[in-house]
């Protein structure tokens, strides 16, 4: 599904809270995991503006001159300005010089809304004269009932590295503006020179940094996406169910923005408020597969809402939700926990019967970008 | 007209007001200020302005006369120093292992050129302001929010040179005098803080000297050895080489002569000596075969007596031939013991010889253990002293600070229960002021957000109080069951839940089944169902909500 940016009537149609796509324009409506909360939209791939608001400062009496041969410490702090209340999980901060990554420890891992808090990057040596460039990459979290959004965040300080030859000091005194004309005293203006000055000079004001988001870190260290085929999986990617009878899959070009999840389970796709309050987004029903009727002895084994699939970190996961459990890729899954699924994975609801019922998941990308994962049904009851 | 330089009355003095009035005459007189030192000039009590050095004219014929007519000026000069000045302190803290350490703080301030007239914030009512004056201003400051708080992530021994950290301490304190003294115009340059020995370190220094006396007196050790072990080598052969030189010294012409004639002889000896060893080998081979022969014979003999002594006994003539055999026997029993006896005396020689050097060798040996072990044991009775104090110093510190923990606690906790009870009476002070309806929200455990729209909807739809509560309850329940939590879920429930025909209880009861699409909207006048997902959807929507299918053309 072809995702377009959101109009002003996107945001008033989204409160309408099962509604997929905007009433007005059409387009399709991506929510925050948090919507509850934040009311707030989101792109396919990016972090949501209202819960991941950080904000990097350089810390005030930060020194970034430093001579050749010694270590610099240099404060940051970084803010929380989320202004929907979220908090914000640090799981790590790396430091990167020319010389390689250097983590930064934390002894703390949450920054609660419109605070902040301080770390300290410690360099190594400094080996060169000139100017370094030094890189702050975050990995930031967001939280939300057993849900987490992960994005890498960064920014880059220059350090200027003298040599460690000695200098000379000069006094410099700003005599600009001195205006003295009453009283009897006569204006003595002193002229004087600026000269570079190369000792280390501490900054007397915090300085903002441009953070943002560092989307070329996130698939190598294996934030979002896939590392294996450097491949990501956007919030609007599209469905399709080959092997599925028309009554039991949703309409070709399905997503999963409607609810945020694609439920599956025994349960029918048709609403009944008696007899199916909850209905499935993919119908899971074993045929016998010579008559071509559905196996009601089987069928008891696949729970009514037996797993949902979900998005997330722009990854393809499983959420079992069955009492009975299912099986991905031969190894065994029970209820609760989230479950990564790669290009190729097989999900088999029945455990231990894979020739009843089988699902296999198969990713076509361009660009790296997965446009369409279809989930194939083994054996095929339907086009 | 010649102009005198006005300065501070004294180097420690930051700044300093002037007396103008002593400069006042009859002649106009000229005052220099140099642009090292800010001049701030007050007039009637009002800044007129301020700048880094400045000329002034003071008194003068026609200003007397002037001020004479129209009324004096009050007028007062402030001159302050605005070199960069350093100030000293003796600090204290404690390290993360619990090492008490002291140093000392320097600090570079300096006189904010850029922000002059801040200046006057720090002179209050005192005709001057010393440098120490500022460092008793500040100091309090820097103790435990800045000092402590970083010292006590370091080990006392990763003081020494740790540049970071006192990039650390120096960014903290400019945050703390920004914070203290930055509107009275104080800018601090940088900071450094240098660390007298502490006791880790001591200890550490004194660890290693005692390392290097030891190392040293192992060397010294090895030295010894190897000199007695080389002293003995070159005296032995010292006295090789001496009795060698002391031959040949000895040795004339005639005896080297000799000598080569005796080398000759010996070689003819050597020569003949071989031949005679050869013709002693016949012999010797002669002989032993004589003597086995004898033996033999003699072998043959004894058989032959033993028969006949053996036959006469049975003949009954015994006793001569017993007193023969009893000779013969008692003489080579003789002959074996004087063998043995000799070889016995040559044993005894080597095995005396060999115990003597055994008893030396264990003589020295046990000297030398028992001078190593007594050595050991003064080693270790120093060691254990120097731990005994090491430890009976850590409990004291322990303890000290266990001490000083609990009362913090204590600070703490009393400071907390205050907190809690400022809180409640506070909320008690706010919900005083709130209308009934809204307490009976909040208490009833619904967000403050969402109890604001609850009272807008229930006195929008109420008429008396007593309905108006009524209602209000109503609707508490339901947001309750709803799970709503913020304001805008709170509109949006009670905009198309609500403003039914049904009700409120019926609006709550179908809000599922609207939120499906299966039920029409009430708000919307009517729907339609979708051709693709056969759902309901509002008519006035252009697109389905559910698979986004245009509805009309």
């Amino acid at each position: 599904m072809e995702w377009r940016p959101y109009a002003s009537c996107c945001h008033r149609q989204a409160l309408a809270v099962d509604s997929a796509f905007c009433g007005e324009c059409g387009r399709l409506l991506l929510r925050c995991m948090a919507f509850q909360e934040c009311m707030s939209l989101v792109t396919p791939g990016g972090a949501c503006p209202m819960c991941v608001a950080p904000a990097l400062s350089l810390e005030k009496g930060a020194t970034m001159r430093s001579q050749v041969g010694r270590r610099l410490a240099i404060p940051f702090v970084l803010r929380n300005a989320s202004g929907a209340g979220r908090p914000l999980r640090v799981d790590a901060i790396v430091a990167r010089d020319g010389s390689g990554e250097v983590p930064v420890p934390l002894p703390w891992e949450e920054i609660d809304a419109q605070s902040e808090r301080g770390f300290t990057v410690e360099t190594a040596p400094l080996e060169q004269a000139g100017t370094r460039a030094l890189d702050i990459v975050a990995t930031l979290a967001s939280r939300y009932k057993g849900r987490e959004e992960r994005y890498a965040f960064g920014a880059s300080v220059t350090i200027g590295i003298d040599t460690a030859e000695p200098t000379q000091i000069v006094q410099n005194i700003n005599l600009s503006g001195a205006q003295f004309a009453t009283g009897g005293m006569v204006h003595a203006p002193v002229a004087n020179r600026q000269t570079a000055d190369r000792e280390p000079v501490a900054s007397r004001e915090r300085t903002a940094l441009a953070f943002e988001r560092a989307e070329r870190f996130e698939i190598p260290l294996g934030i979002r996406g896939y590392r294996n085929g450097n491949l990501r999986v956007p919030r609007s990617v599209e469905f399709a169910f080959p092997g599925f009878p028309d009554s039991e899959r949703p309409a070709k070009g399905a997503t999963i923005g409607q609810r945020g999840v694609l439920a599956c389970g025994r349960a029918g796709r048709q609403y009944d408020a008696e007899h199916n309050p909850l209905p499935s987004d993919l119908a899971l029903r074993v045929h016998d597969p010579r008559t071509g009727e559905v196996d009601e002895r089987a069928a008891v084994f696949i729970s009514r809402h037996h797993f949902d699939l979900l998005v997330m970190n722009d990854r393809l996961h499983v959420v079992p939700r069955g009492s009975n459990g299912l099986e991905v890729n031969g190894q065994r899954l029970t209820i609760g926990g989230v479950h990564q699924l790669d290009d190729g994975a097989e999900i088999v609801p029945i455990p231990g019967h894979r020739e009843r019922l089988a699902l296999k998941i198969r990713f076509r990308a361009a660009l790296g970008i997965v446009e369409t994962i279809e989930i194939a049904r083994e054996p095929a009851a339907g086009p | 007209m010649a102009a005198s330089t006005l300065t501070l009355s004294d180097d420690q003095l930051l700044g300093e007001y002037v007396a103008l009035d002593r400069f006042r005459g009859f002649i106009e007189q000229r005052l220099a200020i140099g642009p090292d030192l800010l001049a701030l000039l007050i007039r009637d009590g009002q800044i007129v302005t301020a700048a880094h050095g400045a000329n002034v004219g003071v008194g003068g014929f026609w200003r007397g006369i002037k001020d004479a007519l129209f009324g004096r000026h009050a007028l007062r000069l402030l001159i302050a120093d605005l070199k960069p000045f350093q100030l000293r302190s003796a600090v204290e803290a404690v390290t993360q292992d619990h090492v008490q350490v002291a140093g000392e703080l320097t600090i570079d301030l300096q006189v904010n050129p850029e922000r002059p007239a801040n200046v006057l914030g720090l002179m209050k009512d005192r005709s001057n302001v010393t440098k120490a004056n500022v460092l008793e201003r500040i100091s309090p400051h820097l103790g435990d929010r800045v000092l402590e708080a970083t010292v006590r992530r370091v080990n006392a021994l990763d003081l020494r040179g740790n540049v970071a950290m006192q990039d650390k301490v120096q960014s903290e304190v400019m945050r703390e005098v920004e914070r203290i003294a930055g509107d009275l115009g104080l800018l601090v340059r940088s900071v450094a803080l240098r660390w007298a020995f502490n006791e880790d370190e001591i200890a550490a220094i004194r660890k290693r000297a005692r390392e290097r006396e030891q190392e040293m007196a192992e060397l010294d050790f090895r030295i010894l050895e190897r000199s007695i072990a080389r002293e003995g080598e070159s005296t032995i052969l010292q006295l090789r080489t001496d009795l060698d030189v002391e031959k040949v010294k000895a040795a004339s012409e005639a005896e080297l002569r000799r000598m080569i004639l005796d080398q000759e002889l010996g070689f003819v000896d050597a020569r003949e000596t071989g031949i005679r060893i050869e013709q002693m080998k016949v012999l010797r081979h002669e002989l032993d075969l004589a003597g086995a022969e004898r033996r033999d014979r003699l072998v043959a003999e004894i058989e032959a007596a033993d028969h006949a002594i053996a036959l006469a006994r049975e003949r009954g003539a015994l006793q001569g031939v017993d007193l023969a055999n009893d000779e013969v026997l008692r003489r080579y029993q003789i002959t074996a013991a004087r063998l043995r006896m000799e070889l016995r005396e040559v044993e005894r020689s080597v095995e005396d010889a060999d115990t003597r050097q055994a008893l030396a060798l264990k003589r020295l040996e046990e000297l030398q253990n028992l001078e190593i072990a007594e050595k050991a044991r003064e080693q270790q009775i120093r060691g254990m002293r120097d731990l005994q104090g090491l430890e009976i110093s850590g409990e004291r510190d322990r303890l000290d600070l266990e001490i000083k923990g609990g009362d913090a606690e204590h600070q703490r906790r009393m400071e907390a229960k205050r907190l809690e009870t400022a809180a409640e009476a506070e909320k008690l002070r706010l919900m005083r002021e709130m209308s009934p309806d809204l307490v009976l929200a909040i208490n009833a455990g619904v967000s403050p957000a969402v109890a604001n729209v609850l009272v807008e909807q229930a006195r929008a739809r109420a008429g008396d109080t007593a309905e108006k509560m009524q209602l209000m309850r109503d609707m508490i329940e339901q947001s309750r069951e709803a799970r709503i939590a913020t304001e805008a879920q709170a509109r949006h429930f009670f905009e198309q839940g609500m403003q039914g025909a049904a009700g409120v209880a019926q609006g709550v009861g179908n809000a599922a089944a609207v939120a499906r699409g299966d039920m029409p909207q009430a708000a919307g006048g009517g729907s339609v169902e979708c051709a693709a997902c056969h759902r309901n959807v509002p008519a006035t929507d252009r697109f389905c909500r559910y698979c986004g299918r245009p509805m009309r053309a």
